[in-house]
């Protein structure tokens, strides 16, 4: 499996075990993975979340953060000068096997595998993680990391002031506008995508060719998502790209740029298929190809009971009117303050039975309007309300108990729960602390919660050792314990693959459809979960509701989004 | 500690007991580490420098440990004016000489423990609140209080359990024990570098620190004349096993602040 399909291969990966963990005794997280990635391709690495596709590319680069990484098998890689050298040669002697499926590895062997790494990092390797902002310093201008990278590319023989040029012909390469004003700003001033941009320039900058990156579109509004694809295949047409591995869970995203499409499954590669073959009518071979596939063509697919009759009868769930939200600040101390309108005259109804999505770009004022509906933070003018109850006029425990009935599911995964907290700890202190339910009755709420998001199996887990998908599902289970009548979701579907989103909105619609069922305020950049499960979609664009899409709302998208829609059907179709 | 502690309550007037005709007597059953210059037994001279360090140490890693919270939590939960209020009046303290500080105290209420406890407690609140308050901006900018707020637990939950007790409890612990560390370094360095404290009718850490050096050079003269001319006035190897005695004694209650304080620390810091 995995064998060179295209040539020369950039790095080429047999039988490799990878370890990890802070103990004496390391537990094995991927066994016997073998994989070819061509040089001068795109290779994506798809597969459910915790199937070990960031720990491979993390521990090739040697940056998982539980030591050690890859030890034993062999890690083939291709010198600029053309030879090949096993990085893992006679490193793979020093680990015992303990027989308890856990390995120890001697102190020295993570200091001899750094060492043999050191000659690929940045100068031909690079890597670009998840969140872009965070690789860069945040107390410095985002130029001094580009400038740092170009000093070493040209070990120091050129001062930084003689490469500012050269960091502002990258900056233009990656499509920055007036790249002499964006050496100088903060990574903090950066938006997510011009973020995930500049990482990609600071990586290439040394003269990397090969990049890893790991799902550098989650988080990103589809613009921004454009805009990063758009970027990655001009940086490959002029060369300055030769080859990307890129970890994705989304398929959409793996049909327009792979060349190969790798399946990974609990800790292995099920198959490596070229793209045109996996996304076409050939389809994959594997059944976990298959399923990832086909999870993802069900999003794509509306439900049957989407825009059945529902509400707008009765009471409704969530009332918003006139709602007006602004914000001060000044730039520097003796500056007048100026003012950002947030919201403007909001009016929004969520009836039961409903899911009503929301969308817009970043910075359209989405999260604002959660935080308002959940009464975290207060209007300029305006009215909320949650059944009959006007939010505005509760405060204290009256606020607090109140709560139980609207609960707000924060868009960062590690908001659902505390770092230190096992999962079942959380799960009881939502059915005591919120619920008021003690003993028994507590014991069976916090079962039945384990039971219905499937987290028995991680109980006892703290939320380090959970995958992306289960934290999703740990803040899912303690928002909807409490019954609320309704729920505002941000981003629940944000970086979880293609099969855990399909799940999780299906536990989500069939809450809805059931009398006591919260309605839900779903906020997603996604277009396919909100075609799939939203009853109405409202499009938030500079905090005004511009735009609402009652039906067909993929056909109604922006040009660009259209342009992305189009060259998706490709795969949707399954035409290669 | 505890131990010393408890063996010494009540009697430590007979520890401060001096009897010239046992200056210098080497360890015996009644005194197996030997008796220093005032005729103490230095057994009992140690188990008496525990007992009266311990409450005084008590005392400034409860105050460090107190107001650490307190101010930690306003700084980085309550934030606003309050925040900024509390922000300066540590920067205020943190930027006042420590040494300075204890010498005010003592001008003012007289050289005591419970002084020097009293201001290394109050002069430690500063770099605790600052690690309190970072982790407690680590949760805020995950919303995670925003997210427990809108899921409706307590305010008062949120900051004693999740702020402080989850996330800051291994550092509260580290930090206090530190300080009780503290306390005995800057009572060493007072009576033994400044003289505070030396009289030999009280007992403190520097007064036994000096007295197991008196010991040791004393040791080394006696050896240094029976090289030379093959007596000496007392035997070379007297006074070794007070030096011994004492050094291990303040060098491992030094050890054992700190390893408790990292054992406790790890103990509440789950890692998985």
């Amino acid at each position: 499996m995995g064998g060179n399909q295209h040539g020369i291969n950039a790095v080429e990966v047999e039988h490799l075990v990878v370890a990890a963990g802070f103990g004496e005794t390391q537990q094995v997280l991927l066994q016997d993975v073998s994989l070819a990635i061509p040089e001068g391709k795109v290779t994506c690495i798809v597969g459910e979340s915790g199937s070990g596709k960031t720990v491979l590319i993390k521990s090739l680069l040697g940056v998982l953060s539980a030591r050690p990484g890859p030890v034993a098998g062999s890690v083939k890689a291709t010198t600029r000068s053309g030879t090949r050298v096993d990085l893992l040669e006679g490193l793979a002697a020093a680990v015992e096997q303990d027989g308890q499926g856990g390995v120890r590895v001697a102190d020295r062997w993570y200091a001899a595998w750094r060492d043999r790494l050191r000659p690929f990092l940045g100068a031909q390797w690079g890597f670009v993680a998840q969140h872009g902002a965070r690789a860069l310093d945040p107390t410095r201008p985002v130029g001094h990391s580009l400038l740092e990278a170009l000093e070493r590319k040209h070990d120091g023989r050129r001062s930084r002031q003689a490469l500012i040029p050269e960091a502002c012909r990258w900056l233009e390469r990656l499509h920055f506008q007036q790249p002499e004003q964006v050496l100088a700003l903060f990574p903090a001033q950066l938006s997510g995508g011009m973020a995930q941009r500049l990482v990609i320039a600071v990586a290439l900058a040394r003269g990397a060719r090969l990049l890893f990156a790991d799902e550098p579109t989650t988080g990103l509004d589809p613009e921004a998502q454009d805009a990063l694809f758009h970027t990655i295949s001009a940086l490959r047409a002029v060369g300055l790209l030769e080859t990307l591995v890129l970890v994705t869970h989304d398929m959409e995203l793996a049909g327009r740029i792979a060349d190969v499409v790798a399946v990974m499954h609990h800790g292995r590669i099920e198959e490596v298929m070229r793209s045109v073959a996996f996304f076409g009518s050939a389809g994959p071979r594997s059944p976990q190809g298959r399923h990832l596939l086909d999870e993802f063509r069900r999003l794509s697919v509306r439900r049957d009971d989407r825009n059945r009759p529902v509400g707008e009868q009765g009471v409704p769930r969530l009332s918003v009117r006139g709602l007006q939200k602004h914000y001060e600040h000044r730039r520097r101390w003796w500056e007048q303050k100026q003012c950002k309108e947030v919201l403007a005259h909001i009016d929004l109804d969520v009836y039961p039975g409903e899911i009503v999505g929301l969308v817009g770009p970043s910075g359209s004022g989405k999260t604002t309007l959660a935080r308002l509906v959940g009464r975290l933070t207060l209007p300029d003018k305006g009215v909320v309300r949650i059944g009959s109850r006007n939010l505005a006029s509760l405060s204290g425990e009256a606020l607090r108990r109140e709560r139980r009935n609207f609960q707000v599911l924060f868009q960062q995964v590690t908001a659902a729960i505390h770092p230190r907290m096992r999962v079942e700890e959380a799960l009881r202190e939502t059915a005591v602390h919120v619920m008021g339910l003690h003993g028994a009755e507590a014991d069976e709420a916090v079962e039945r919660a384990l039971d219905q998001f499937k987290l028995t199996h991680c109980r006892m887990r703290l939320p380090g050792r959970l995958s992306g998908g289960e934290c999703r599902r740990v803040g899912l289970a303690r928002a909807l314990m409490v019954q609320p009548v309704l729920l505002v979701a941000d981003e629940p579907t944000a970086g979880i693959d293609a099969s855990l989103r399909a799940t999780l909105l299906d536990l989500l619609v069939n809450l809805v459809r059931k009398p006591s069922g919260p309605a839900i305020l779903l906020i997603s950049h996604d277009r396919r979960v909100m075609n799939s499960v939203a009853d109405r979609v409202l499009r938030l664009d500079h905090g005004r509701l511009v735009d609402v899409h009652s039906d067909g709302f993929m056909a109604s998208a922006s040009t660009g989004d259209r342009k992305s829609a189009c060259q998706a059907d490709r795969v949707q179709r399954g035409h290669g | 500690m505890l131990i010393a502690a408890l063996a010494t309550s009540g009697r430590v007037g007979r520890m401060d007991r001096i009897d010239d005709t046992r200056a210098w007597a080497p360890p015996s059953p009644a005194c197996i580490t030997g008796y220093d210059e005032s005729g103490r037994c230095v057994a009992w001279s140690i188990a008496g420098g525990v007992h009266s360090f311990l409450l005084p140490g008590v005392l400034a890693a409860l105050i460090a440990g107190g107001g650490g919270m307190a101010f930690g939590v306003l700084q980085g939960y309550a934030g606003g004016g309050v925040g900024r209020s509390s922000r300066r009046l540590m920067a205020t303290l943190e930027a006042l000489p420590r040494l300075v500080m204890l010498v005010l105290a003592f001008s003012l209420a007289g050289y005591s423990m419970a002084a020097v406890g009293m201001v290394l407690g109050i002069l430690g609140v500063p770099s605790l609140a600052a690690e309190v308050a970072v982790r407690f901006r680590e949760l805020e900018r995950s919303d995670y209080f925003q997210s427990s707020r809108a899921h409706g637990l307590r305010i008062s939950r949120i900051v004693l359990h999740h702020g402080l007790y989850l996330s800051c409890a291994g550092d509260i612990v580290r930090r206090m024990m530190l300080t009780f560390g503290q306390m005995m370094v800057a009572d060493t360095t007072l009576t033994y570098v400044l003289g505070k404290n030396l009289s030999s009718a009280e007992i403190s850490w520097g007064y036994q620190l000096r007295n197991s050096l008196d010991c040791l050079y004393d040791s080394l003269w006696a050896l240094e004349d029976w090289l030379r001319a093959g007596e000496t006035a007392i035997p070379w190897y007297q006074g070794w096993s007070q030096f011994v005695s004492i050094m291990l004694a303040v060098l491992g209650v030094l050890w054992a602040t700190q390893v408790i304080g990292e054992a406790l620390a790890r103990q509440m810091e789950r890692k998985g």
